[in-house]
């Protein structure tokens, strides 16, 4: 696997304000990353300086070894840009707003009516091919876009809020499709305010705040970086006040008590918080089940990436 | 070469730059470009109608030779030229103004960008999308503008300054609206500026002839009382007002159609004519002075423009964002 995207020491600033500070970054190839932080941390500066669009004022930028400032033709070959709006012309049809992006990428005209069928018929645009561009709805403009991305058949999507402004079934369908190209091979970098878009599609994910990376790796990693929060749940058919003392005296245990709103006799739940690694956590299941407890369930509750991204941020803003 | 053959020639061309094509698929979806050809040519057909009609009154009057027939046919083309010209001159400014802008406005601009299409492609390819709509217009003249040719009178020379002048306003006040609009964030701005400066160019007429003559009172005051007046102007002195005058009048399509044709008829050279500057103490006897017909300073004059602002546009669509 190797690097697609590097930023080292990337900077932006206009004027006084630094929108981007020291930024450092990899993404490998074939990851589906998550760059995510909050309205005004430097999101979309950022993005615009890996697109080309935006000179950066210090460090630089590498997409496939090619720089961003030095090379940018290189590296506008490579990528699939989706800014965080539509970009659709009025006066086109669908097949001809794919046909002139096509053009724009110097694809011979022989190739580009095949080529847009199968692009169409990816994102579900098939039926739509005549129509005026500016008559579809905003999800499937979205889509119309994710496929115009796609023309020149690119390493690496950089797509900026893809999901936002959408309503929810257009949403997962998005998250859908960009779950589908990560699997046939595409590198996928996006940006985001939407913390499940990022926990349920992403290997891994970019924390930044107020121009700065906070925290960089897979969901587990940076679950790791914060300790005592990864809360398990515990049911039990017997013997509740024997497991809770148990697991009260165990060390990778902070915290343990009966549900509050456990009232079935025969099923108990307990809540815990849990400070061990996965192997620890695994080691505590064959203990539990060693000595002969009934174990019904054992699950890590919730999505504590909210809490991750809340223990990771100040809410600062640039 | 035949048609089928053409058409492939221009197509290839129009593959090679995705913008014309898509400018083109756009301008002419729709009923507009229609249209703006039907009022186009009910305008140019009622301007020309207008000066056919005395033929008709006239030919019936004992007396009407080829002479008079001839006055006509070149009156009836100048008519035409002239009705073009402002066309022309009001067309191409709406053509452009809004080309890249709108690319801001629709949020596309940072889409292709990130392409591979060059700035140079972008520029020219609005430019040359908003020529051959500009070109379609001129073609489409060729039936009323060669009504003149029936009665006669109408010079090759005078058809092809006519052309070079128009294919001149097309390009330049193209060129004019596509630099406002790189340099400029807003449409409605860009279009209000290119209109102004293409009203100060075609419609400045009356404004610039008042500046000519309070200008150069002197000067006309010498040409046109000759050695008789009151004036003890020296030969140096002429000359430079005679070359700001000309300058001026280089500027406005019109003024330089009229002086052209004047010259055209009165020195019957399409290229230059010579001024007798008046005598001093120091110079008894000076030379004529040449001038060469405002039509070839306003044709090479605005084209050297035009390539100037295509050059600038070129260079702030490629520049990144700082």
């Amino acid at each position: 696997m190797s690097t697609i995207v590097e930023t080292r020491a990337l900077s932006k600033r206009y004027g006084q304000l630094a929108a981007v500070k020291d930024l450092s970054l990899k993404v490998e190839e074939g990851e589906l990353f998550g760059f995510i932080g909050p309205n005004g941390a430097g999101k979309t500066s950022t993005i615009r300086m890996l697109t080309t669009l935006l000179r950066p004022s210090g460090g630089d930028a590498w997409v496939a070894g090619h720089s961003v400032k030095n090379d940018p033709r290189s590296v506008r070959a490579l990528i699939g840009y989706m800014p965080d709006f539509f970009g659709v012309y009025d006066d086109m049809r669908v097949w001809e707003y794919l046909d002139f992006f096509a053009g724009c990428y110097r694809i011979p005209e022989r190739q580009r009516g095949p080529l847009i069928d199968d692009l169409l018929q990816l994102v579900e645009l098939g039926h739509r091919r005549e129509d005026m561009a500016d008559e579809l709805s905003r999800g499937m403009k979205q889509r119309l876009s994710l496929a115009r991305t796609l023309i020149h058949d690119p390493q690496l999507l950089i797509l900026d809020e893809p999901a936002s402004g959408l309503d929810p079934r257009a949403r997962v369908e998005i998250r859908e499709l960009l779950v589908e190209l990560s699997r046939m091979g595409k590198t996928i970098f996006f940006s985001t305010q939407i913390l499940s878009d990022v926990a349920e599609i992403c290997t891994s994910i970019g924390i930044i705040e107020a121009g700065q990376m906070v925290a960089v790796g897979t969901l587990d990693d940076l679950r790791k970086q914060i300790a005592g929060t990864r809360r398990v749940e515990i049911t039990i058919s017997s013997r509740a006040e024997e497991v809770l003392a148990y697991l009260q005296s165990m060390e990778s245990v902070s915290e343990a008590r009966i549900a509050e709103d456990s009232k079935s006799l025969n099923r108990i739940r307990i809540e815990l918080k849990f400070t061990g690694t996965d192997q620890s956590m695994s080691d505590l299941i064959t203990a539990l089940t060693q000595r002969g407890f009934q174990l019904v369930n054992f699950s890590e509750t919730g999505h504590d990436l909210d809490e991750v991204f809340m223990h990771m941020t100040k809410g600062l803003v640039t | 070469m035949n048609i089928p053959e053409i058409a492939t020639r221009i197509n290839s061309i129009l593959g090679r730059n995705p913008v014309v094509l898509k400018e083109l698929r756009g301008r002419m979806r729709g009923a507009r470009a229609f249209a703006i050809l039907t009022v186009y040519l009910l305008l140019l057909g009622g301007a020309v109608s207008l000066a056919f009609l005395p033929l008709s009154s006239f030919s019936m009057v004992a007396g009407f030779d080829l002479a008079s027939r001839r006055l006509l046919g070149k009156s009836m083309f100048g008519i035409a030229v002239f009705v073009q010209l402002i066309i022309i001159g009001f067309v191409a400014p709406g053509l452009t103004a809004g080309a890249i802008t709108a690319e801001r406005e629709h949020q596309t601009y940072d889409i292709l960008r990130t392409t591979l299409l060059t700035a140079r492609q972008l520029v020219t390819g609005k430019l040359l999308a908003a020529l051959s709509f500009l070109l379609l217009l001129l073609v489409a003249a060729f039936p009323i503008q060669s009504l003149a040719f029936l009665l006669g009178g109408v010079t090759a020379e005078e058809v092809v300054i006519a052309m070079l002048m128009l294919i001149t306003t097309a390009v330049a006040f193209s060129a004019i609206g596509l630099f406002l609009s790189s340099r400029l964030r807003r449409t409605l701005i860009s279009t209000v500026l290119a209109y102004s400066a293409s009203i100060s160019a075609v419609a400045g007429f009356p404004l610039l002839l008042l500046m000519l003559f309070s200008l150069l009172a002197p000067l006309t005051e010498y040409l046109f009382y000759g050695y008789g007046g009151a004036t003890d102007m020296g030969p140096i002195t002429a000359a430079g007002l005679i070359m700001l005058g000309w300058l001026l009048m280089s500027t406005n399509p019109i003024s330089t159609a009229i002086a052209s044709e004047t010259i055209l008829l009165q020195e019957q050279s399409p290229w230059y004519f010579s001024i007798p500057l008046p005598s001093s103490a120091q110079f008894p006897n000076p030379p004529d002075f040449p001038v060469i017909s405002p039509w070839i300073g306003y044709v090479v004059g605005y084209l050297l423009l035009s390539l100037v602002l295509i050059r600038l546009s070129i260079r702030i669509v490629s520049r990144p964002e700082r």
